[in-house]
């Protein structure tokens, strides 16, 4: 009867870590876990969330980002009256911020997961574990990249530290920023070819990385290297596997993946079915939709549990992707143009609602301008394959096309070797497409004449807006915190003002410095 | 030939004759009384039986052999306390050693009660039991002596004739002690300390609640039982929140918040949505029991059947139980076998709980129907294009249909045999099983809001579940009075195994499917105890007891060489009172001091695995897109290989007393537990494990204490008496250690959720779960000031929200409690009443934290909240402000009863009338509904009904 006493679990949904290679399909669908810690709170009805959070649908990763990167900055804010939210609105965020301190874990997590699998599949000479494997790597390197953009000075583990009960030891930008480029170099030849599924990362993946590590690599460790950010941008555009799709929101609406959309090079997959979850371009969607000025039945078709009526522009983005605020000023627009149909820029997805002005952080949704870019549906209005009422299909963008262009142009015009006319023909390549929806041919009047800073983060700001990336740009155009670019409420103030730039980078969560001694706060905080 | 008897009846206690005590002869209707110097005389055949009776002491029956018969009649109170029940024996209770309270059927709570759990309320000085609120047949948080865990398991053991039952609730029954009629107890006995709680062991360190059920005895006579009663319960009071006029007129004055649109989705009723779902209700319950014995063969048996029926509408429970007790004896007497089969049956209708927090929300100013079709007549917001508005409170109750069936088994046989070879010795054998079964569903039709069905168009939502709980015990006793050195032997040694399983599963579906894929879960799992124990009495003089206790416990949770845990106990009591400098001390009748030491373990964390990882795979909707396949995701575990036991080592130094032939008596203890190696869930390094948290060993907290209870009979007279109980316990919790590493800094493990953030906090050097909130700035008038608050950490900036300024303030555990319990009796009348009070524990008023301006129109609906908001006046809400916590200390006058006893109420049936009122009177500056909360967050719980109940009892 003393035997009772050693057991294992009944339950036939479970695989104890020791029988993993009993079934090559466990490796497969442990990989599938690697993607899906980023896009998914858990394991659904069998076994919930992956982190122990209030929300496990607010705390996952990519919501989480987006937070962090959008309402943040001037491209939007939030209405919601959850912890934490106002203090990202406002930039006055601490250690304690519930959505900084779940991002952080999550990132830990998705390099834990990364760390066991690259563990057990490292060594194996099957083609197919070899490029899993690979895959592995970049997942780590991509939350790494993460880390290193918001953190600076994460926990830093390896397959080689397993799991128990220890105490990570500390890394910094500079170190990082090292090894991240090296394990993208290393796995470039393993990954699959530039063109395959936008749910997987493969060459072109790899290589839009190193491009956008390469592109901060000012920011991360003090000395910019603008041509090896052009070297990869070239590798991809030159792949000749990726165009441009002629409809920009081909890039957000449910039929966004590689096999309909030529743009797409990785993005994080959903579905309506299969990948549920109010994270992602779900909850973009809802977030940016109400009852009154954006509804679900007319601009994305998520009719349930839909108008959570959160986020919205302020209004000095419309600097930005109008051009028209000195035009309209802050009265009303016109009744007969609150979508903004005056601009030929077809990347304006966006409605005035009550007023431009926000009365203050926490004023309803109601106030402000609405923006409605990512859809459900599919780019050309009809119902997903698998529609959901209440999840979408789309996507979410990590990786597409235009982003090598941009990133091209900034590196060009920064002294890399293509020159300040090679940047001034991808920044118009970029523009056609928007001016142009369908053929997008060579049209004088919305062409820039020449390149400057402030064109290239704005183009980017119009070109990339609500897609997780606007906090990492203006801090590398130095607009983020100071005093040079102010918008509504930045610093809780309704005009705004200047903020610390200790602010550019995240503090590490109070919870963390408490449980890991080796674990030092970043400055500031 | 009838014999002329006659004699004198004398009080035990003092030695006074007795005046009016009945004299009867046995099986007859002829008898007498005693007249004012005590004396009787009856006629009566020889050989017959002669009763002598009296309210409040023991009948003695004596056959008649002669002409003069005296008695004396002893206290009833003094039989009851003879003898306690322990782990795995009994003791003479003067031989106790441990912290052991019993309390007795005659001391249990009075009025509707269906809950073996509430009898106990208030008795005992320690024991706190909280009900979860007032919905029909809801459970209760016992706990003794404060909790000695933080995420382990805080309820105490509880064994039911001899079988140590589960203490979860499985699916569908809210309630795990809900199978034992109340009616069928005869005594609950609390084991407190840990030289009293050792000997179980593993599950025992939260303290132990023995409850016996009434048994027949050998040679009583067969008689039959009835108790019923009839009982109406109602709601005391609503939450003050703002009528239909009022919101009207914050509509108007508030415009600019608003805006002047915001007038055209108010409506024109006036609806009280807290009335609307509140009524009346009745309630009724029967037993009858049948006790006796055929030869040596005593048998109880009853039945008892429970309709219940809550204050809110459609809720209800309809309980039948049954139970068996056959004690024959075999061999003399040495062969003693006891049989004990209890079963339930209960089937539950649940409502819609959240009902009630939708009725403060609900906007008054909508009708309850607007004959809507597509929500069935129903007014809801979603037909006004406001999904997330809040749910019509009526529809929501009326339309669920939440139902389940439970049905439980718990039987066990216990045979007793004395060696005939070795004079004291004994083996007994027990071998119990515990099965609970439940089937429920929680469906809505598709008329209601998708708000409320998750999603689906209507929902069907099945669920099921089953426990299995079996248990073998085995041990020797030997018994050996060593009379040359005037010492006393009582060796017990034994082995124990138990088995638990638990396994079910649960269907989610829309009523008209649509792409959300049905979702089913099912679980199966199980551990198992095994232990090996050894507990030696020795008695030394008569006077110095001393007990050692040692219990080696295995349990499958936890792996490889901490699988086994050894737990030592060990205890010493002098009987002082025996003592010759105190013998013939007429006023001193009792005094004994205890001493007790002992480690207890504990390993119930809810996880079977905790040292295993476990990788799961993920349900439908929760896949990913894999080489063009969408294929389930595999997640390996949060697990700790090195997972152990957690240890709470109790001293406790105790004083029994009695004064005046017991009139006063009491006794007084003052404990300290530490618990270490706490089986804990705290944050974890990030990159070390597969989350963020993990249940492991890590922290330790300490509880200390004093209580003190007292029993009084200021009266005690032929026709008067009165007696008095009180009982105080003060408990002072507090973490010593938490994390791997020791950061000062730590700002502790919080808690809280998502949408009203972070209010409670385990910190070290405070009480855990502690109020963890930011300090609120008042103006001149008092008025707490919007997001303005203290600067404590002296940083300056925006105080508010998640930063270094919160402070801990309060805790949600009271320092003091005391209970109190009267009877008065006057010769066939009886009035009785307990009370109980709390002092020091504070709650966060979650319901008024939640009302603010902005929140009362958004997302373009209206919103109700609680008249509180005209105090604070915010337009945002500030959750994290300090104002919302109160103090909720109260005094609560929990019944009243009296009743009438009639001797011969028709032949030889007496009966009894009571009427009794439950939940009588609160005391309280809380400004909520009711200042008892578990866990001290007010939000919207199911009010504690005020009832009235009418009571019969027959005996035949």
């Amino acid at each position: 009867c003393v035997k009772d006493l050693d057991i294992t679990p009944k339950d036939p949904n479970t695989i104890l870590s020791g029988n993993l290679g009993d079934d090559p399909v466990y490796t497969k669908q442990f990989l599938a876990k690697l993607y899906a810690s980023f896009i998914i709170s858990g394991q659904g009805s069998n076994g919930g969330d992956d982190i122990a959070a209030s929300d496990g649908n607010f705390f996952t990763t990519v919501r989480a980002l987006w937070n962090v990167q959008e309402i943040t900055t001037d491209e939007a804010i939030c209405a919601w009256g959850d912890i934490g939210i106002s203090d990202l609105n406002t930039q006055t965020w601490s250690a304690t911020n519930p959505f900084l301190t779940a991002l952080y874990q999550r990132l830990g997590l998705s390099i834990t997961y990364a760390n066991q699998f690259i563990g057990a599949t490292n060594g194996s000479t099957d083609p197919t574990i070899i490029r899993y494997n690979a895959e592995a790597r970049f997942l780590r390197a991509l939350a790494y990249t993460y880390y290193m953009d918001l953190f600076a000075n994460p926990p830093f583990t390896t397959e080689a530290d397993g799991v128990g009960k220890f105490f990570p030891k500390q890394t910094d930008r500079v170190t990082l920023f090292n090894y991240i480029v090296a394990e993208l170099t290393d796995i470039e030849d393993k990954l699959s070819e530039p063109g395959s599924s936008s749910a997987q990362a493969n060459k072109a993946a790899a290589w839009m990385l190193l491009a956008r590590v390469y592109l901060n690599a000012g920011v991360y460790t003090g000395t910019p290297q603008w041509e090896n950010c052009k070297i990869y941008c070239d590798k991809v555009i030159n792949s000749g596997n990726y165009s441009l799709a002629s409809n920009y929101r081909q890039n957000f609406s449910a039929d966004n993946d590689r096999s309909t959309n030529p743009e797409m090079i990785f993005a994080y997959a959903q579905d309506g079915v299969n990948i549920q979850g109010y994270v992602g371009t779900t909850f973009i969607i809802e977030s940016s939709s109400d009852a009154r000025y954006i509804k679900a039945e007319d601009f994305h078709g998520l009719t349930n549990n839909t108008n959570w009526n959160g986020n919205r522009a302020r209004k000095q983005f419309m600097n930005v992707l109008v051009d028209t605020l000195a035009t309209y000023g802050n009265i009303a627009v016109p009744a007969n143009d609150t979508l903004f149909k005056i601009s030929k820029d077809t990347r304006v997805l966006i409605k005035m609602k009550k007023s431009m002005d926000i009365p203050s952080p926490s004023s309803s949704g109601d106030y402000g301008i609405g923006v409605y870019k990512f859809t459900a549906t599919n780019a050309d209005g009809t119902q997903a394959a698998t529609y959901n009422s209440a999840y979408a299909s789309t996507d979410f963008p990590v990786f597409r096309l235009a982003d090598a262009y941009l990133m091209r142009a900034e590196a060009n015009f920064n002294g890399a070797t293509g020159g300040a006319s090679e940047a001034l023909a991808d920044v118009n390549y970029i523009r056609d497409r928007a001016f142009h929806a369908g053929a997008f041919g060579a049209n004088p009047a919305n062409r820039i004449a020449a390149v400057t800073a402030k064109a290239l983060l704005d183009e980017r700001g119009r070109e990339f807006y609500y897609e997780a990336q606007r906090r990492t740009d203006l801090i590398r155009f130095g607009q983020f915190t100071n005093g040079t670019y102010v918008w509504a409420w930045k610093g809780g103030v309704a005009n705004g003002t200047s903020t610390s730039s200790h602010l550019n980078i995240f503090p590490i969560p109070g919870e963390e410095v408490s449980a890991n001694p080796n674990i030092k706060q970043n400055t500031g905080y | 030939q009838d014999l002329s008897v006659s004699g004198k009846v004398t009080d035990a206690s003092n030695g006074s004759t007795m005046v009016g005590a009945t004299v009867y002869v046995k099986g007859t209707s002829n008898g007498t009384a005693t007249d004012l110097d005590g004396n009787y005389t009856i006629s009566v055949a020889s050989q017959n039986t002669l009763v002598f009776s009296s309210i409040g002491y023991t009948t003695q029956e004596v056959v008649v052999t002669g002409n003069i018969i005296n008695v004396v009649l002893k206290p009833a109170t003094e039989q009851i306390d003879e003898v306690v029940v322990i782990g795995y024996g009994t003791v003479k209770k003067s031989d106790a050693t441990g912290s052991v309270v019993a309390v007795s059927s005659d001391r249990f709570n009075k009025g509707a009660i269906t809950s073996a759990q509430d009898l106990l309320v208030g008795k005992s000085a320690g024991v706190v039991i909280t009900n979860a609120g007032g919905a029909p047949g809801s459970g209760s948080t016992i706990r003794i002596r404060g909790g000695s865990s933080l995420n382990a398991s805080n309820d105490p053991l509880i064994v039911v004739d001899g079988v140590a039952i589960s203490n979860e609730n499985v699916s569908g029954s809210s309630n795990f002690l809900s199978f034992i009629n109340p009616n069928d107890i005869e005594t609950f006995t609390v084991l407190k300390d840990a030289s009293a709680t050792a000997i179980y062991g593993s599950r025992a360190s939260n303290g132990v609640i023995i409850i016996t059920t009434k048994k027949g005895k050998v040679g009583s006579a067969f008689s039959v039982r009835y108790d019923g009663n009839t009982s109406i319960s109602s709601a005391i009071e609503f939450l003050d929140v703002y009528s239909a006029d009022e919101i009207r007129k914050i509509a108007f004055d508030k415009q600019d918040l608003f805006g002047v649109s915001s007038f055209t989705r108010l409506g024109n009723s006036s609806t009280n949505w807290q009335k609307e779902i509140f009524r009346t209700a009745i309630s009724q319950d029967h037993n009858v029991s049948v006790t006796g014995a055929y030869k040596t063969l005593p048998y109880r048996v009853s039945v008892g059947y429970t309709d219940q029926n809550g204050i809110m509408k459609n809720t209800d429970l309809q309980r039948t139980t049954g139970s068996i007790n056959l004690d024959p004896s075999f061999l003399d007497g040495s062969l003693k076998v006891s049989v004990n089969a209890k079963g339930m049956y209960t089937k539950n209708n649940f409502g819609d709980a959240g009902a009630l927090g939708s009725a403060v929300n609900m906007d008054p100013t909508k009708p309850i129907k607007d004959g809507n079709a597509v929500s069935d007549g129903y007014f809801q917001w979603a037909n006004y294009g406001s999904s997330l508005g809040t749910s019509n409170p009526v529809e929501q109750l009326m339309a669920a249909d939440n139902k389940s069936e439970v049905s439980r088994f718990v039987g066990n046989a216990q045979i007793d045999y004395k060696l005939p070879f070795i004079e004291g010795l004994k083996a007994n054998l027990n071998v119990a099983t515990d099965f609970t079964k439940s089937d429920g569903y929680n469906n809505r039709p598709i008329t209601s809001p998708t708000g409320l069905t998750g999603g689906y168009l209507g929902r069907l939502s099945d669920y099921n579940a089953k426990s299995y709980n079996n248990l073998l015990d085995f041990y020797f006793n030997y018994n050996k009075d060593l009379t040359e050195v005037s010492s006393k032997l009582d060796l017990t040694a034994g082995y124990s195994w138990q088995h638990f399983k638990r396994e079910g599963g649960s269907y989610t579906d829309g009523v008209i499917p649509n792409s959300n894929a049905p979702v089913t879960t099912s679980y199966i799992s199980e551990n198992y105890l095994v232990s090996f124990f050894g507990r030696l009495n020795y008695t030394f003089m008569d006077r110095y007891l001393f007990t050692a206790t040692l219990r080696n416990d295995g349990s499958s949770r936890f792996a490889g060489s901490n699988q086994w845990g050894l737990f030592p106990a060990a205890a010493l009591a002098w009987k002082i009172k025996d003592e010759t400098f105190l013998k013939d001390v007429k006023v001193v009748s009792e005094m004994k001091l205890r001493l007790g030491w002992g480690v207890t373990g504990q390993q119930d964390i809810g996880s079977d695995y905790p040292s295993q990882s476990v990788f799961i795979a993920s349900s439908p909707g929760s896949f990913y897109l894999i080489d063009g396949e969408y294929i389930p995701t595999l997640r390996p575990g949060a697990s700790d290989p090195n997972i152990k036991w957690e240890e709470t080592t109790t001293q406790n130094i105790g004083l029994d007393f009695g004064f005046v032939n017991d009139r006063i008596s009491g006794s007084i203890d003052v404990y300290k537990r530490k618990t270490k190696d706490l089986l804990t869930i705290v944050p974890i390094p990030t990159g070390s494990n597969n989350s963020n948290r993990l249940f492991t060993n890590v922290g330790s907290l300490e509880n200390s204490g004093v209580e003190l209870s007292i029993n009084t009979r200021p009266i005690s007279k032929k026709d008067v008496s009165l007696e008095l109980g009180f009982n105080v316990t003060y408990n002072k919790n507090k973490v010593t250690k938490l994390l791997m590493s020791d950061d000062p800094n730590f700002p502790g493990i919080l808690e809280g959720d998502a949408f009203t953030g972070i209010k409670q906090v385990v910190k070290v050097g405070y009480p855990a779960h502690s109020f963890y909130l930011n300090q609120q700035v008042y103006d001149a008038n008092g008025n707490p000031i919007e997001g303005l608050y203290v600067d404590l950490s002296g940083q300056g900036g925006v105080v508010s929200g998640d930063n270094a300024d919160r402070y801990i303030s309060k805790s949600p555990s009271p320092d003091y409690l005391l209970g109190f319990s009267a009877r008065f009796t006057y010769k066939n009348f009886d009035f009785s009443g307990s009370a109980r009070a709390s002092i020091g524990n504070y709650v966060y008023n979650l319901v008024s934290a939640g009302a603010s301006y902005d929140q009362m129109f958004q997302l373009n609906y209206w919103k109700n909240f609680t008249r509180q908001l005209n105090e604070t006046q915010f337009v945002k809400r500030q959750f994290s402000s300090d104002h919302f916590v109160e103090d909720a200390s109260f005094f609560k006058l929990d019944n009243l009863s009296a009743g009438y006893n009639f001797d011969n109420f028709y032949g030889k049936t007496t009966a009894r009338i009571s009427f009794t009122v439950q939940n009588v009177l609160t005391i309280t500056k809380y400004s909520g509904l009711d200042p008892e909360v578990s866990g001290g967050i007010d939000n919207n719980f199911y009010p504690r009904p005020r009832t009235f109940m009418l009571g019969l009892s027959l005996k035949f």
